[in-house]
């Protein structure tokens, strides 16, 4: 009875956890194995080896050429060498940016009647190896007429600005600014979950390129390869009881490059 | 005879102009989708000399487009290969010393027209006057819509602009001023033998030209593990740092320690520079999790014990 007692116990510890030790070895992972060490979009190349596509001509001679080949002939003799695209990605893929829509109508405004409206900006990078997309604006909502504005929002804690997100939820709260909801959006903007609408409270102002001092600002940035990246940029505008009447309008600039 | 008017060609000009005033103010806002090759034109030239680089620019959009060229210069912004274009100041205008112009146009910013789906090759022609310093200039190439000045209700415009950088540097000789060092070199010193490996490697340019570093990270292990992570060779600009982008690695047998070894050439006939590091790979998540299960194990077996007992 006692022996049987002794034996029961041996197996029910310490071989368990040295059985379980074993098969935990033999589950590292495997699949680590067919892992390639470049990926989809980039592959090191060497140097030299054509890839390109481009067009190059001389002061003295148009040649042929393609992008990461170096220069033709000796630099001395032909004075320049050059290179178009980049090394490292070989497909020729053009940079494409889609804004979705031109022209926001927000119709007539209300006092404390907030109305927002959506951009749809995407950015494939192609042959590029990364991007970002900046924005601003000519100026705030201005009437031509009489020169009267719509101030940028400064938001319901009076924190918001070009570089800062604020809070925008009181009605009462006035001017125009800009949520995003998207790919490669900058903190504390959410990142696009097609399941899920955004839950858009935080809010900046358009860089107001009037002022000088301003610079324009990143919406969308990322040091990768990407195809098809989309954002959606949400213009929420609303009026105090102090506004002027009349027809206000501004432009907003946004502007795609690729990393260097 | 009068009834009769009233009621066929009056009414069918009062339903037209009713028509032409209802159309959809909404037609006005169309997608405007452009792409341009190449995304990066890197030039090395003598000062005097002249290229010329062909772009290929289309409108992907069904509505026809107006674009026009325009160049700044930029900065590095971050260490990811961003950029900040400097506009210049309303008092000067000037962009030198390089010189553009596109053939065919006047001017660099005169505006030309793209028709739907329509690809335009433009030949951008760069001169670098002869006295000109001998460094690095930077710039970007935009192209931009335009937008209509048009009366309406309270709506906000906007302008697609999109670019492409383009690197010179001059020089007589084609030797160029490279300087540079490795800044950060790391990984984590423990890492999950569950997770890949990722590097974290910093480069800064110190010198008055850009480089293309280019090397390898080498990864061994204490069970004879090697594995080789070659670097892309991004460019580092004048004066600046840039975080490259380094593949992630994924060992075969992730478990023990590891020694890693960044070596790194700024260009091909330029200096190189190395870094060591090394790092832990051990099962610590799953060890957790088996540590957990088998204290359930061993409390269950107490509790059902207790109760066996007590029965």
């Amino acid at each position: 009875m006692k022996f049987t007692s002794m034996k029961k116990k041996t197996i029910t510890t310490g071989n368990i956890i040295i059985i379980i030790f074993i098969n935990f070895i033999f589950l590292l992972p495997t699949s680590a194995l067919a892992q390639k060490m470049t990926s989809p979009n980039y592959e090191l190349i060497k140097p030299n080896l054509n890839f390109g596509g481009a067009y190059v001509s001389g002061s003295d001679k148009k040649l042929g050429f393609t992008g990461g080949q170096l220069g033709p002939g000796p630099y001395e003799s032909s004075g320049f060498q050059l290179w178009a695209g980049f090394w490292y990605i070989k497909k020729i893929i053009p940079f494409t940016f889609t804004v979705s829509n031109n022209v926001i109508e927000f119709g007539s405004l209300t006092t404390n009647t907030p109305k927002i409206e959506k951009t749809t900006i995407t950015v494939s990078t192609g042959s590029a190896g990364g991007y970002q997309v900046t924005a601003q604006e000519n100026h705030s909502m201005m009437s031509y007429g009489s020169g009267a504005k719509i101030k940028d929002v400064t938001g319901d804690n009076n924190d918001i600005s070009e570089t800062t997100a604020g809070d925008w939820l009181l009605d009462t709260t006035d001017g125009l600014g800009y949520s995003l909801s998207g790919d490669d959006v900058p903190t504390p903007f959410p990142t696009r979950n097609p399941a899920v609408t955004p839950v858009l409270t935080k809010y900046k102002q358009f860089s107001d390129l009037s002022n000088l001092t301003k610079s324009p600002q990143v919406i969308m940035s990322s040091s990768s390869v990407g195809e098809n990246r989309t954002l959606d940029v949400f213009y929420k505008i609303n009026i105090s009881a102090f506004q002027e009447a009349g027809r206000y309008q501004n432009v907003i600039t946004y502007i795609a490059t690729p990393t260097y | 005879m009068k009834k009769k008017t009233i009621t066929t060609g009056n009414i069918t000009i009062i339903i037209f102009i009713i028509f032409i005033f209802l159309l959809p103010t909404s037609a006005l806002a169309q997608t405007t989708s452009l792409s341009l090759w190449p995304p990066l034109l890197e030039i090395l030239i003598k000062p005097g000399k002249v290229v010329t680089q062909v772009y290929r620019l289309t409108n992907n959009s069904g509505d026809s487009v107006q674009i026009i060229p325009q160049i700044y210069p930029f900065i590095p912004l971050g260490d990811s290969g961003q950029i900040e274009i400097i506009y210049p100041k309303p008092e000067s205008s000037t962009i030198e010393p390089i010189f553009f112009s596109i053939q065919g146009s006047d001017q660099l910013t005169d505006s030309m027209t793209l028709k739907p789906r329509e690809t335009r090759e433009l030949v951008l022609k760069i001169g670098v006057p002869r006295l000109s310093t001998e460094k690095d200039y930077y710039y970007t190439l935009l192209f931009s819509t335009s937008t209509k000045d048009e009366t309406g209700s309270n709506r906000t415009s906007s302008i697609s602009q999109i670019g492409s950088n383009i690197i010179i540097t001059t020089s007589e000789t084609g030797l160029l001023d490279i300087s540079g060092k490795i800044t950060q070199f790391f990984t984590p010193k423990i890492i999950d033998s569950f997770s890949p490996v990722n590097f974290l490697v910093k480069i800064q340019n110190s010198g008055i030209n850009h480089f293309k570093p280019f090397g390898k990270i080498e990864v061994t292990g204490i069970l004879n593990q090697k594995y080789g992570i070659p670097l892309f060779e991004q460019n580092i600009l004048s004066n600046s740092v840039r975080q490259l982008t380094i593949n992630s690695l994924y060992p075969k047998l992730s478990i023990g320690p590891f020694k890693s070894k960044l070596t790194v050439s700024l260009n091909q006939n330029g200096p190189s520079y190395s870094s060591e590091i090394s790092f832990w790979m051990l099962p610590y998540k799953a060890g957790i999790l088996i540590i957990v299960i088998v204290l359930i194990i061993i409390i269950l077996k107490r509790i059902l014990k207790r109760r066996t007992r007590g029965a």
